[in-house]
């Protein structure tokens, strides 16, 4: 139980991590800054719960389950995916609003 | 759990490294924004890893606070981009 425990542990934190290095590599290969904040959404969608979740089930391992943990987890989770989209969202239309090359097959375009 | 906790920390350090990369040939604001925000989530995962391999308990509050902080560093950016209009 203990092994199968730290190696959900293993997966979760380094495919996570796994995650943010796709996310960044996608940054290199993006060619305009819409594509590069469309992109960040792997690292915050899914990279940081998992390792969060990871984290968590260490805790649980070492300390025992609480549930004043367990919501705590669910904030971080829920604050990351929730972030990821709004934050995303008012900075793309900042980066659009700024004069921001794009990428000329962008379509469709509400705010040309 | 060291091995986790090191192999975790060399993917988040490389991932940090390509988006400063990425950062040196940027020739728009907006990818520089992207690419903090990246750093900033790699900073966040690279402290949670060490917390855990020093069997800190504070890092689930960490976590949390980082999650609902990390939109005001991000909203600040989208501010600085488009010089204060919204």
């Amino acid at each position: 139980m203990t092994l199968l425990l730290t190696l959900l542990i293993g997966v979760l934190c380094i495919g996570g991590a796994i995650f943010v290095l796709l996310s960044a590599i996608a940054m290199l290969r993006a060619r305009d800054g819409l594509s590069r904040i469309n992109v960040l959404s792997g690292a915050t969608g899914m990279g940081m719960p998992w390792m969060v979740t990871g984290v968590y089930l260490h805790n649980v391992q070492v300390h025992g389950f609480t549930v004043v943990d367990l919501v705590k987890l669910i904030v971080a989770v829920a604050g990351f995916v929730i972030m990821s989209s709004v934050a995303s969202n008012a900075l793309g239309r900042a980066a659009y609003r700024s004069g921001a090359p794009l990428d000329p097959a962008t379509e469709p375009n509400d705010l040309a | 759990m060291t091995l986790i906790v090191w192999t975790t920390v060399a993917i988040l350090l490389l991932a940090a490294v390509l988006g400063l990369a990425r950062v040196m040939t940027a020739r728009d604001d907006a990818s520089v924004a992207a690419v903090s925000d990246l750093v900033y989530f790699c900073a966040v995962g690279t402290f949670l890893m060490i917390g855990m391999a020093s069997e800190s308990i504070v890092l689930l509050d960490v976590a949390s606070l980082a999650a609902l902080i990390g939109i005001l560093a991000t909203v600040s950016l989208a501010r600085i981009l488009t010089r204060g209009r919204r």
